[in-house]
């Protein structure tokens, strides 16, 4: 069986690759997304090996996932092997130094229209709060205001998790031990049950 | 196999050499063209005379290469470091021509026949006439430019009219094409408003510089300077690539990376600190150059 799709050139420490196919030949280059596959002339691989970096190639791979996993795995091996090691999280957070206001502003609106409308408020609010350290966002009224305006958001949507939380439990208690809440107030109990909880010892109700 | 070249010929001497002859075709064409054209020829070939740089564009691992060695390394000058690293870790011993065969396949024998006509060709260090904009993109997205007034400077520099592969076919150089396609740093404006004449008065000013370089039609730049970091005026790079970078960062708050794109990110930012430190300005612009 004929594979159909073959990489042509390759810069595997940049995770760059010209693929045939059938009688296209593409860029690819990551985030590797179809709208992201450049059209390329056989001519523009040959330069790309002759002049810019690129190694001849002919492997060969039944699909796109399987081209792109060989990919992935070149970059990190050869990368790897030039002593860049896989860097943490807040090694990659210093490049928000770097960001431009634009940029910047891009975060916060995605912090606010994605993240805590999708429930991810932690990382709304550990966004907003890394950016209130930067000097470009402490200088720029409208960034900063931006970014306390997600923190009290993130706040308020809190709250109102919590209360739903708090009436959700009251629900529960009234329906499971009325006795006991003859005897104590709702609030107590539940804040008694979430100190055990957060100990790691569950109430069972 | 082609047998070496018996010719040696000096690229900057033909460039030198082809200058007047270029001026003579300009003068003859803007004159000709004078009233139909109402003077646009000659304020393409000034604005290309007063904004001309060289560019060189880089990927992410080769750009931080370049920042942490100070000199940019042609592809010979990469193949003998790979080739010392080889003999220090597995004493093993290639030559050049092997691993120069080996690295380029089938397209090597091209390029070797291009080099085996001029003098010094392994010193060859090719790169792009720009007058702005992110260059040679399907290459690399670092846009490195060298500023006219460094590129002045150089001990040669020689442009073609079309990259220098392409003047190879049939196993032969197409020598007196090349001949007439070449400038040198004093005849380049002639060169660029001849060779895109047809189209000048048809394209918006502002789109110049993406019809003098891009990855279909560039004026090739070839110099034996060995380029260093103090020669850099500035890094470009296009918006989508940048927004790309980040988009990756912004994953980092709203769902998880990846190994290699946690690498990915991790080389964009040692690129951006070794910018800084050695006071690189950074230009991230549109593709039109603004």
């Amino acid at each position: 069986m004929t594979a159909e799709l073959k990489i042509v050139a390759v810069a595997p420490r940049d995770g760059w690759a010209f693929v045939r196919e059938h009688e296209n030949i593409f860029l690819l280059r990551p985030p590797y997304t179809v709208s992201g596959k450049i059209e390329c002339t056989m001519e523009e691989v040959e330069e790309a090996v002759l002049k810019h970096g690129f190694h001849n190639s002919d492997n060969s791979f039944p699909n796109y996932s399987e081209l792109i996993r060989f990919v992935k795995n070149e970059y990190v091996r050869t990368n790897k092997e030039s002593g860049i090691n896989t860097p943490t999280i807040d090694e990659l957070k210093q490049l928000l130094e770097y960001a431009s206001e634009e940029v910047l502003s891009r975060f916060l609106n995605g912090a606010e229209t994605e993240l805590i409308p999708g429930g991810k408020i932690e990382a709304a609010e550990s966004l907003a709060l890394d950016l209130m350290k930067l000097d470009t966002v402490i200088g720029n009224k409208k960034l900063r205001d931006h970014a306390l305006r997600i923190i009290d958001k993130c706040a308020a949507s809190r709250k109102k998790k919590m209360d739903w939380e708090t009436k959700f439990e009251e629900k529960r208690l009234n329906e499971k031990f009325i006795n006991i809440i003859k005897r104590y107030p709702a609030a107590q109990i539940i804040e008694t049950i979430r100190t055990i909880q957060g100990r790691g010892v569950l109430f069972p109700i | 196999m082609n047998e070496k070249s018996e010719i040696t010929l000096d690229l900057f001497e033909l460039s030198e050499q082809n200058a007047k002859k270029l001026e003579n075709h300009y003068k003859k064409i803007i004159k000709e063209y004078e009233i139909e054209t109402g003077g646009i020829f000659e304020k393409f070939a000034e604005l290309i005379e007063r904004n001309w740089a060289v560019s060189i564009n880089l990927k992410q691992s080769e750009i931080n290469s370049f920042l942490i060695s100070g000199v940019y390394r042609n592809m010979y000058g990469i193949i003998d470091e790979d080739l010392k690293e080889l003999r220090l870790a597995h004493d093993v011993d290639i030559s050049r021509e092997d691993a120069a065969q080996n690295r380029m396949g089938i397209y090597y024998e091209k390029r070797k026949i291009f080099e085996d006509h001029f003098k010094d060709s392994d010193r060859f260090i090719y790169a792009a006439f720009n007058t702005g904009g992110p260059g040679l993109k399907k290459y690399g997205d670092f846009c490195l430019i060298i500023h006219r007034k460094e590129v002045e400077m150089f001990c040669s520099c020689a442009f073609l009219k079309k990259e220098s592969i392409s003047y190879v076919s049939n196993n032969r150089l197409n020598i007196d094409r090349l001949k007439r396609d070449t400038a040198d740093r004093k005849s380049i404006h002639f060169l660029a408003a001849l060779k895109h004449a047809k189209k000048i008065v048809d394209t918006p000013e502002k789109e110049w510089p993406g019809m003098v370089c891009s990855v279909k039609n560039y004026i090739e730049a070839v110099t034996t300077e060995e380029i260093s970091i103090g020669h850099i005026g500035t890094v470009r790079l296009s918006k989508d690539s940048y927004e790309r970078y980040y988009n990756y960062l912004y994953r980092v708050y709203s769902s998880q990376l990846e190994e290699s794109e946690k690498i990915y990110l991790r080389t964009f930012k040692d690129m951006l600190k070794l910018l800084e430190k050695n006071r690189i300005n950074k230009e991230i612009i549109n593709d039109s150059g603004t």
